[in-house]
C-alpha cells in the first residue's frame, strides 16, 4: 500500500484550547518500504500512527492511501482498508480478560463475518487455531496460549501484540515502540522478526522508536519528527549526530507529560 | 441559619398539605388499635394447611423473580449495547469514522434508547405490575413481565455504564484490524465487562426477589398476594407467618447470592484437587448447565409462561390492546389541574416520611454503633460484667429493631399503618418513616463504625466520653457520607410515595389505582408521564444536592 501525505495537520481541543499535534506533514511511503520514525515524546508519533492506520482523520491536508483520499472512503471501504494495516500499539492494547490464543485470533476479525466471529468464540476452527499457534510460536509464546493477557509480563504482552498483528496478515505494519518493554536479549530477535516479516511479501514497515542506534542499524530510511512537524526525512546514512542532537534537544517540552489515561481523554474528548 | 429556616418552612407546608393530625397518634383509640393488631399477630399460624400455601407462594415468588431477571437481562443487553456512547456517538472509536446522515441517525437512535431506558426505570415496578395485571390478568405472569420491563431499564442503564467503562485501548486495536462494531463489542467490550455484568445481574436478582414479593399487592401473584389477602381477611396470625417466611426468603437469597459471588471472584479458583475421573470437569460443567436450564425453564413455567397462556388465550393481543388504549394521554385542563394537589401530597409524604426516618433512625443508630457502646475486652480498668452486658444488650436490641424496620417492605408497613391510623396520606408517611428509619439507621451505624480509627483512638486516649467521641470524632468524619445517604434515600422515598396510594397510602398512587379500576387508561398515561417527570426531577435534585454537599 502506498501512502501520500500532503500538508497533513491534526488538531484537537484540550480544555477549550486548540492543541496542534501534527502540522504540515508531507510524506510519501512506497509499498514495501521500510522506515523508522524518531522523535521525542510529544513529537506526534502516536498521532501520526493513528492517521496512518485510518482510525483518526486529519483536520487539514490530504492523506491518500493507494491514491484514494482517506476522508472519501465509505465506512465499508474504511474497514477494508484497516484490515490491510496491522498496528502494534505502544501499550499493546490487548483485551485483558481473553487468553493469548483468543487475543491472537482477534487479528482475524477484519476478515470474519459476524457469524464466523460468534463461532470462533464458541469453538474456533482447527485451521484458525493452527494459524494462531504458529503466530504464537514465532514470538515464542506458544506455551502461554491459555494464559490471560493480563497475566503476562510486559514483554510477553508486547510479543502477543505482535502475534495478533501476524495473524492479521497485513500489507502494512505500523509498530509504535515495539521494543520498549522488551529486555535486550529479546530486542534483536523481535526486531529481526519484524524486518523478516516485513520483507516477506513486500510489506511496508513503519516503526517508531527511541533507540537511535537500532533505528540507524536496521532501517534504510529515517524520519525525524519534532513538535508535530517533519524535521528531517533522509536515508539513515545521512543522519548525523548534530541532526539527532537538534531533534531531541529542541523538542517541545510536552505539557507536563500527563498520564496515558489523561492523554486519551484529551486527544479524543472521550471520558473513560 | 438560612438552611434551618427553609427546612422549617418546607416542613410546615408539608404538615399543612398532608393535614397531619398528630393528635391521632396520641389518641387512646390508636393505641388500642395498635395493641389489638400486635396481639392479633401472635401466635403465627403454623397449621399444615397454611404452611402449604406459604410454601407455594414462596415458590411462585422465586419463580417470578428468576423469570423476570432472565427476561430483563435478555432485553437489557441489547439496550445497553445500543446506549453505549463509545460505540455510537463519541470517543476513541468514532475519531476516524465518517460523519454523515447515517452516523447522525445512529447517534440519535442511541440517545433515544438511553431515554427509553430512563422511562422504563422511572415507572416504579409496582405500577408496571398494575399495568400488566390489567393487561394479562391476575397472577405471577404479570409479575414476571413487570419485573422484566422495570429491571430491563435499570440493568440496561447499568450495562451501558459498564460497557462505557472498559479500557478503550484494546477496542482501538480491534477497530484498527478492521473489526465491525458488533465484533468490537463481542471481542473487546463483552470480555472486559463480563465480571461487572455478572455482579450487577446478581444484585438485580436480589432486588427482583424483593420486588416479586411485593408485586402481589397489586395482584401479581407470589407472597405479597397472600399478605394482602390475609390482611383483608383480618387474619393477622397468617400475616406474621408470611412476613417471617418473607424474611427467611431474603436471608436465603442473601446466602445463595453470596455463594455465587464468591464463586465468581476471579482469584478464588477453589482447591486444586485431583478430578475423580477423567472428564470430571466436562461432566460437572454439563451437569451445571443442565441444572441451570432446568431451573430457568421450571421458573418460566411456574411463573405462568405456559403455552396455553400465549397460544390460545390471546395474552399478547390483550397486552397490545391495553397499551394502545393508553395513547393519546389525557391532557384535558380540568384533569391536569386536579393532579396538582396530589403531586404536592406525594412530595409532602416523601419529605415528612424521610424526616421521621432520619429522626428515628438517627436515634437508633447511636446505640447500634459498636464503637460507642461496646467495650473492648482488652480495655484497661475495672471491667464490670453488668456494664458490659448492658452494652451488648443495647447494641443488639438496637440492631434488631433496625433490622425489623428495614426488612419489612415499605408497602407492608403501609398496610400495618392503615390498620392503626386509617387509610390516607398519613399512613403512607408513617410507613415511609418507619422503613426509612430501619434503612438509614443501619447505614448511619455502619458509616459511623467505618470512619478512620486513629482520631477516635486519640480522643479516647485523652479522656473523651462517648457522646464527645460521637460529636468530635465520628460525626465530623462521617458527615458527608451520612448526608449523601440521606439524600439518596429521599430520592427513593419520592418514588415510593408515588406508589403508596396503590395500597391506600395517599398521593399519586391513589389516582393511578382509581383510574385503572375505572378503566380510564388515557388518564393513566398522563399519570405515568407525571411519575416519570417526578422521578427525573428527583434525580436532578438529588444529583445537585449531593454534589453541593460533596463540595461543602
Amino acid at each position: 500500500m502506498n501512502y501520500l501525505l500532503d500538508a497533513v495537520g491534526k488538531e484537537y481541543v484540550a480544555r477549550r484550547q486548540t492543541v496542534c499535534a501534527l502540522q504540515g506533514v508531507s510524506l510519501s511511503v512506497q509499498k514495501g518500504e521500510v522506515l523508522a520514525v524518531l522523535g521525542g515524546s510529544g513529537a506526534g508519533k502516536t498521532t501520526l500512527f493513528r492517521l496512518l492506520n485510518a482510525t483518526l482523520r486529519p483536520t487539514s491536508g490530504s492523506l491518500r492511501l493507494d491514491g484514494r483520499e482517506l476522508g472519501a472512503l465509505s465506512s465499508l471501504d474504511l474497514r477494508r482498508t484497516r484490515r490491510r494495516i496491522g498496528t502494534i500499539y505502544q501499550q499493546h492494547n490487548l483485551v485483558p480478560s481473553l487468553t493469548a490464543l483468543q487475543n491472537t485470533l482477534c487479528g482475524c476479525l477484519g476478515r470474519w463475518s459476524l457469524v464466523e466471529t460468534v463461532r470462533s468464540i464458541l469453538s474456533p476452527t482447527k485451521a484458525d487455531v493452527e494459524q494462531a499457534l504458529h503466530a504464537l510460536e514465532l514470538v515464542e509464546l506458544a506455551d502461554k496460549r491459555s494464559a490471560r493477557a493480563d497475566e503476562l509480563s510486559g514483554g510477553q504482552q508486547q510479543r502477543l501484540a505482535i502475534a495478533r498483528m501476524l495473524m492479521q496478515k497485513p500489507e502494512v505494519i505500523l509498530a509504535d515502540e515495539p521494543i520498549a518493554s522488551l529486555d535486550p536479549a529479546l530486542t534483536d530477535g523481535i526486531m529481526s522478526l519484524l524486518i523478516r516479516v516485513g520483507s516477506q511479501g513486500q510489506r511496508t514497515l513503519v516503526v517508531a522508536m527511541h533507540k537511535v542506534g537500532l533505528a540507524l542499524q536496521h532501517f534504510p530510511r529515517v524520519i525525524g519528527l519534532r513538535s508535530g512537524a517533519v524535521f528531517f526525512d533522509r536515508p539513515s546514512a545521512e543522519v548525523d549526530k548534530g541532526l539527532l542532537h537538534d531533534l531531541y534537544a529542541g523538542h517541545r517540552q510536552e505539557p507536563a507529560r500527563v498520564k496515558d489515561d489523561d492523554r486519551f481523554q484529551r486527544e479524543f474528548g472521550c471520558a473513560r | 441559619m438560612g438552611v434551618l429556616l427553609s427546612v422549617f418552612l418546607v416542613l410546615a407546608v408539608c404538615w399543612q398539605v398532608e393535614n397531619v393530625r398528630l393528635a391521632v397518634i396520641l389518641q387512646p383509640a390508636t393505641f388500642t388499635a395498635l395493641w389489638e393488631f400486635l396481639r392479633g399477630l401472635f401466635p403465627p399460624d403454623l397449621s399444615l394447611g397454611f404452611l402449604r400455601i406459604v410454601f407455594f407462594a414462596l415458590l411462585s415468588t422465586v419463580a417470578t423473580a428468576i423469570a423476570g431477571t432472565v427476561l430483563s437481562v435478555l432485553i437489557a443487553i441489547p439496550l445497553g449495547a445500543l446506549a453505549t456512547p463509545m460505540l455510537w456517538r463519541r470517543g476513541i472509536l468514532s475519531t476516524g469514522e465518517n460523519r454523515n446522515w447515517f452516523s447522525a441517525l445512529q447517534s440519535l437512535g442511541s440517545r433515544m434508547v438511553f431515554a427509553f431506558m430512563g422511562f422504563l426505570r422511572a415507572v416504579p415496578d409496582l405500577v408496571w405490575g398494575l399495568l400488566f395485571v390489567t393487561a394479562v390478568g391476575l397472577g405471577s405472569l404479570a409479575g414476571a413481565l413487570a419485573l422484566a420491563v422495570a429491571y430491563a431499564g435499570v440493568l440496561g442503564r447499568v450495562y451501558a455504564d459498564v460497557f462505557a467503562d472498559v479500557d478503550p485501548r484494546p477496542l482501538e486495536a480491534l477497530q484498527a484490524t478492521g473489526a465491525t462494531r458488533a465484533q468490537i463489542f463481542l471481542r473487546g467490550i463483552w470480555p472486559q465487562a463480563l465480571p461487572n455484568v455478572m455482579a450487577y445481574t446478581l444484585y438485580s436478582f436480589e432486588c427482583c426477589v424483593r420486588a416479586a414479593s411485593v408485586l402481589g399487592f397489586v395482584g401479581a401473584g407470589g407472597i405479597g398476594y397472600e399478605v394482602s389477602l390475609s390482611m383483608r381477611l383480618f387474619e393477622y396470625r397468617q400475616v406474621l407467618t408470611l412476613i417471617l417466611a418473607f424474611i427467611l426468603l431474603l436471608a436465603l437469597t442473601d446466602i445463595v447470592s453470596r455463594k455465587v459471588r464468591s464463586r465468581l471472584q476471579p482469584n478464588s479458583t477453589g482447591s486444586q484437587r485431583r478430578p475423580w475421573f477423567k472428564g470430571e470437569h466436562f461432566a460437572r460443567r454439563t451437569l451445571g448447565y443442565a441444572a441451570m436450564v432446568t431451573l430457568v425453564g421450571a421458573s418460566f413455567y411456574l411463573a405462568g409462561f405456559s403455552p396455553e397462556h400465549f397460544g390460545e388465550a390471546n395474552t399478547l393481543k390483550n397486552m397490545l390492546r391495553f397499551f394502545l388504549s393508553m395513547v393519546p394521554p389525557d391532557f384535558a385542563k380540568a384533569f391536569v389541574l386536579s393532579l396538582g394537589p396530589l403531586l404536592m401530597q406525594t412530595l409532602a409524604i416523601s419529605i415528612l416520611g424521610t424526616v421521621i426516618g432520619i429522626v428515628i433512625g438517627g436515634i437508633l443508630a447511636i446505640p447500634a454503633t459498636s464503637t460507642l457502646v461496646l467495650e473492648k475486652s482488652d480495655s484497661p480498668g475495672a471491667q464490670s460484667k453488668v456494664r458490659r452486658g448492658l452494652g451488648w444488650s443495647t447494641y443488639w436490641a438496637a440492631r434488631l429493631i433496625l433490622n425489623i424496620l428495614r426488612s419489612i417492605p415499605d408497602l407492608v408497613w403501609v398496610l400495618v399503618c392503615i390498620v392503626v391510623v386509617g387509610i390516607g396520606p398519613f399512613a403512607g408517611t408513617l410507613a415511609i418513616g418507619l422503613h426509612t428509619a430501619g434503612v438509614l439507621g443501619k447505614l448511619y451505624a455502619e458509616t459511623l463504625e467505618e470512619v478512620p480509627r486513629q482520631p477516635v483512638e486519640a480522643l479516647r486516649a485523652l479522656g473523651a466520653g462517648r457522646l464527645q467521641l460521637l460529636a468530635w470524632a465520628l460525626w465530623p468524619q462521617a458527615k458527608p457520607m451520612l448526608i449523601s445517604y440521606t439524600v439518596l434515600r429521599w430520592e427513593t422515598n419520592l418514588r415510593v410515595s408515588a406508589i403508596l396510594g396503590l395500597v391506600g397510602g395517599g398521593g399519586l398512587g391513589q389516582a393511578i389505582y382509581n383510574n385503572v379500576q375505572l378503566g380510564f387508561y388515557s388518564r393513566l398515561a398522563t399519570l405515568l408521564l407525571l411519575v416519570y417527570l417526578l422521578v427525573m426531577a428527583s434525580d436532578w435534585i438529588g444529583g445537585t444536592l449531593s454534589r453541593r454537599t460533596a463540595r461543602a
